[in-house]
């Protein structure tokens, strides 16, 4: 039989190559979508409540309506679900009256659906990372944490299965009552507690008297729990805690403190509300799937192939379709710049959302018209670890940053019309907020020499070897070496650059395990607070050890005031006190860079670089000849 | 022949067993987590996704709820593409990662078989010396340069091929050929080779004084004996094209799998980087089996048994 098989070998491994060759060319085929983009990595997932970046948010906030929308061109929050809304006199209660608006799914979306979401964001077992975006809300904080005491109203959520078996992955029954007490697991120490379980999150160390009831964590060993009933977890009770209610088709939202950007944050895709019944039906991740996905945004998933492309279809259930011009999408998961430019340099692409660094270098040069810049509400800065000496020495970082020539950075790494910055906040804010930064730094390697002197290191002598770090890119990299010669040059101190792989920078950065470290900062909103609490004392994007009482105030003062010419004063008072501490030497500010082609029409470039697809429309003709042509 | 495969087997298991333990501790020891991001979220949020996803568990604990969820064959839910589930992501890119292998292999074989041959055939001749030169390239000229010298002459200079993408055949052109033609150069030379040591051979002697003509002797009695050393070499290539190609399809935009590798590993999406390297390690072990299995049946002369 051996020698029948071995004279059939090579046949058969000629059969085999020319039907694999054949079988591999076969492809089903598939048109491209009327509009086609860029949209960088896959991902993370399509559930708003679940996603941070920048990809994500342009396919959720097409999928999704959240209570308001910005307009495009001036990013004002405008009616979204709810059409329109009031507020307080002291800020504190908003009120919004929603617009008749439904699932693609044909469900109803109503101001119940939409506390429905917001509690699935808040629910610790969520685990949303932008929860803390409506933690202005009342009592939205406290759930979200799950802080309890004895005495309070709280909600047990049970475990088994959920009341209706129609909806297999709802909450458990819940019950709600006072805490009255909380014991230890153990038999043995009932008596003493070495350690009082006072406003603390559900732990399956202790066991739970709510209305007489005892309940412990579903994890544990029944065994030691005795009588005790199994429950997933115990939280501060949301309907009588958190400032939500809802009147079929008016949502009253309590806040904690005035909070002026808060229409600004109803805007942000994580929080659009989400399709709680088709959620509680399918489970998560399940119900992101293409088969079960619904939306309420102008469009629809059409379908999604991993790190390939996901399909946007026009929803014709959209409660404001008349406006939406573009009837399919495709969103391209690419991430190398490279072939991103060569995709639309080629036509095959319409709009590009990432430029290498030497293409954009030269389009801008060339003064492309396809090349759309706009300052961004972003900042390029190196973060100081202020714990370290002789770095913990003020006068040793003001000289840093006076000797540091911003502008050679900014046309040497990026090409001209970059903006070197002169305070942290970047100075686009100004025509939206009425804000004007705090533009302080200076640029002077006499006063920087003499001030390293003071500190004790004239002429750089003494001074530590230390290091710079940042994450490998080369855009980084550029920008330290830059740093590095002209400190070297101005003060004669020479720093040791480190190129680090990124997650171990993220890691170096959060444990203050660095000198000087590259960081950049995103705008969430339109908001100075956006850029300056990140600074308050052991706050978690500190990093960098500086802690002032006086810029702490400040920012607390600033929360609670409702008058935005005061606001805006405290907020500058804050941003003097950080331009002289100087626990970040600012850079510059980053250009949002577009490639856009020519029969593309509302495109509109704006501070938080957000391009609604919805607002987008085509030329088609013009389209049709530009993708056979190529460019 | 089954004693030695049940053996074969069990060493996989314990194998798979091994790598297994190594990369999680290896992975966990590698500072930063899936988590991380250069935007922190306040320490109340960030210990709700850690409790979520049981990585406040201590290590050990870790360690042995992975092995038990992996030994039930379920290789558990993407970190960084929380949509998916990591047999998911595998079955998603495997479709595009298998063609674009199998267009390579093809090319690798059409172009290395035919060049070792036409090499063989007049060792030391000028189409030998040119052959033998052009595979010494392919194989120290990494593949990002071929992909890039493609997409510049091919895409900008003669608009012949689409710059990236996947889904109709022009797609997989480029991609398959800078891929294949690495393998290629290795091909050709283990062919030419192995041709050379069969010409040697007393049955090629017997078949030219039989009356065979030269390319049959070559072609038919030469090549099934010089087909071995390719047969090992392409277990190895056929798991690393299986597994798919880092750079090939980052630079063409191919959805398959090689690139997943690096980014689970520097997004540090633990079960995305656990799923691929036992894949590979999987892959590897079950094609080292059936090369040897192969070898039985092409060679008479080898044999399983001790």
């Amino acid at each position: 039989m051996l020698a029948r098989l071995r004279s059939m070998v090579p046949a058969l491994l000629v059969v085999l190559v020319v039907a694999a060759g054949m079988w591999a060319v076969s492809f089903p085929n598939e048109p491209p979508a009327d509009f086609v983009f860029i949209n960088g990595t896959e991902p993370q997932s399509l559930d708003p409540q679940r996603v941070t970046g920048q990809p994500e948010g342009r396919l959720v906030g097409s999928l999704f309506e959240g209570l308001l929308r910005w307009d495009p061109r001036t990013l004002e929050p405008r009616g979204g679900l709810a059409k329109n809304w009031t507020v307080s006199a002291d800020g504190l209660i908003y009120t919004f009256y929603l617009r008749p608006a439904c699932w693609s799914d044909g469900e109803p979306i109503d101001a119940f659906g939409v506390i429905a979401a917001w509690r699935r964001m808040l629910d610790p077992a969520t685990a949303a990372e932008y929860a803390y975006q409506i933690w202005s809300v009342k009592g939205a904080k406290n759930y979200s944490v799950g802080l309890i005491a004895k005495g309070d109203f709280v909600e047990v959520e049970l475990d088994g299965p959920p009341v209706d078996p129609q909806l297999p992955f709802a909450r458990g029954r819940v019950v709600r009552g006072v805490l009255e007490n909380i014991d230890s697991l153990d038999s043995r120490d009932n008596s003493s507690l070495s350690r009082e379980p006072t406003r603390e999150g559900f732990s399956d160390q202790w066991i739970y008297t709510v209305n007489g009831q005892r309940y412990a964590a579903a994890s544990h060993a029944s065994t030691r729990t005795g009588d005790a009933i199994a429950a997933r977890c115990i939280l501060p009770d949301f309907q009588t805690t958190v400032g939500l209610h809802a009147q079929s088709d008016t949502l009253t939202v309590e806040l904690q403190r005035p909070t002026p950007y808060f229409p600004q944050l109803l805007a942000f895709y994580p929080l659009a509300p989400v399709p709680m019944h088709v959620i509680d039906r399918y489970g998560s991740p399940g119900w992101t799937s293409q088969k079960h996905m619904v939306s309420s945004g102008p469009y629809r998933l059409g379908f999604r192939r991993l790190r390939d492309r996901i399909r946007l279809v026009r929803n014709d259930l959209y409660w404001d379709r008349e406006s939406v011009k573009i009837g399919s999408i495709d969103a391209l998961a690419i991430e190398s710049s490279s072939t991103a430019f060569a995709l639309f340099t080629t036509g095959a692409v319409d709009w590009n959302t990432s430029i290498p660094p030497f293409a954009a270098r030269t389009l801008i040069k060339r003064e492309s018209p396809e090349l759309r810049t706009s300052p961004e509400l972003t900042i390029g800065f190196y973060r100081i670890n202020t714990t370290r000496a002789p770095l913990s020495d003020k006068r040793v970082r003001q000289a840093l940053s006076l000797a540091l020539d911003r502008t050679d950075i900014v046309q040497t790494v990026f090409g001209p019309g970059e903006v070197p910055s002169k305070s942290f906040v970047p100075s686009g804010i100004e025509s939206f907020t009425g804000y004007i930064p705090a533009a302080t730094i200076q640029e002077n390697a006499d006063l920087a020499r003499q001030l390293l002197a003071e500190a004790g290191f004239p002429k750089g002598k003494g001074f530590p070897r230390i290091t710079l770090s940042f994450n490998a890119d080369e855009g980084h990299q550029m920008v330290a070496e830059l740093v590095q010669a002209q400190w070297k040059e101005q003060l004669g101190i020479d720093f040791e650059l480190v190129s680090m792989e990124w997650g171990a920078f993220l890691h170096s950065q959060s444990t203050l395990d660095f000198w000087i470290a590259r960081s950049g900062w995103i705008g969430d909103y339109v908001d100075p607070n956006t850029f300056l609490d990140l600074f308050v004392t052991g706050g978690a994007n500190n990093q960098t050890g500086f802690s002032s009482d006086s810029y702490d105030a400040l920012i607390a003062a600033a929360a609670d005031e409702t008058d935005r010419n005061r606001r805006n004063n405290l907020f500058r008072d804050a941003e003097m006190i950080l331009m002289q501490e100087l626990p970040v030497l600012p850079l510059f500010v980053r250009t949002s860079k577009n490639l856009v082609a020519p029969w593309v029409r509302n495109f509109h470039n704006n501070p938080l670089d957000i391009h609604p697809l919805s607002a987008l429309d085509i030329d088609s003709q013009a389209r049709d000849i530009g993708r056979r042509g190529g460019r | 022949m089954m004693k030695f495969i049940v053996r074969r087997i069990a060493w996989l298991a314990i194998m798979l067993w091994t790598v297994f333990t190594i990369s999680f501790f290896l992975m966990r020891a590698v500072p930063g987590g899936p988590f991380s991001s250069e935007r922190q979220p306040p320490p109340e949020v960030r210990k709700a996704i850690e409790r979520r996803y049981q990585l406040d568990a201590p290590l050990w604990r870790q360690y042995f709820t992975e092995m038990g969820r992996l030994s039930r064959g379920d290789l558990g839910q993407s970190f960084r593409m929380a949509d998916y589930t990591v047999a998911e992501v595998i079955a998603a890119g495997w479709p595009a990662t298998v063609t674009l292998g199998t267009m390579a292999l093809v090319v690798a074989l059409v172009i290395g078989g035919g060049a070792g041959v036409i090499s063989a055939a007049r060792p030391g001749g000028v189409v030998d010396v040119l052959m033998r030169s052009a595979s010494m390239v392919g194989i120290a000229v990494p593949s990002f340069a071929l992909a890039g010298l493609a997409v510049l002459l091919f895409v900008y200079q003669w608009h012949l091929l689409p710059a990236a993408g996947w889904g109709d055949a022009a797609h997989t052109v480029l991609p398959a050929s800078c891929l294949g033609l690495a393998y290629a150069a290795e091909i050709s030379r283990l062919v030419r080779s192995g041709l050379l040591e069969a010409l040697q051979s007393d049955w090629v002697r017997t078949a030219r004084s039989k009356g065979a003509g030269r390319w049959r002797v070559v072609v038919v009695h030469a090549l099934r004996g010089a087909l071995g050393p390719v047969v090992s070499f392409l277990g190895p290539a056929i798991a690393g094209i299986l597994t798919g190609s880092v750079v090939i399809e980052k630079v063409f935009a191919i959805p398959g799998i090689g690139y997943h590798f690096v980014e689970a590993a520097t997004q540090r999406d633990y079960t995305l980087a656990m799923g691929l390297v036992l894949l590979y390690t999987l892959l590897l072990g079950v094609l080292g089996i059936v090369v040897d299995v192969l070898q039985v049946i092409l060679d008479p002369r080898v044999s399983l048994e001790r």
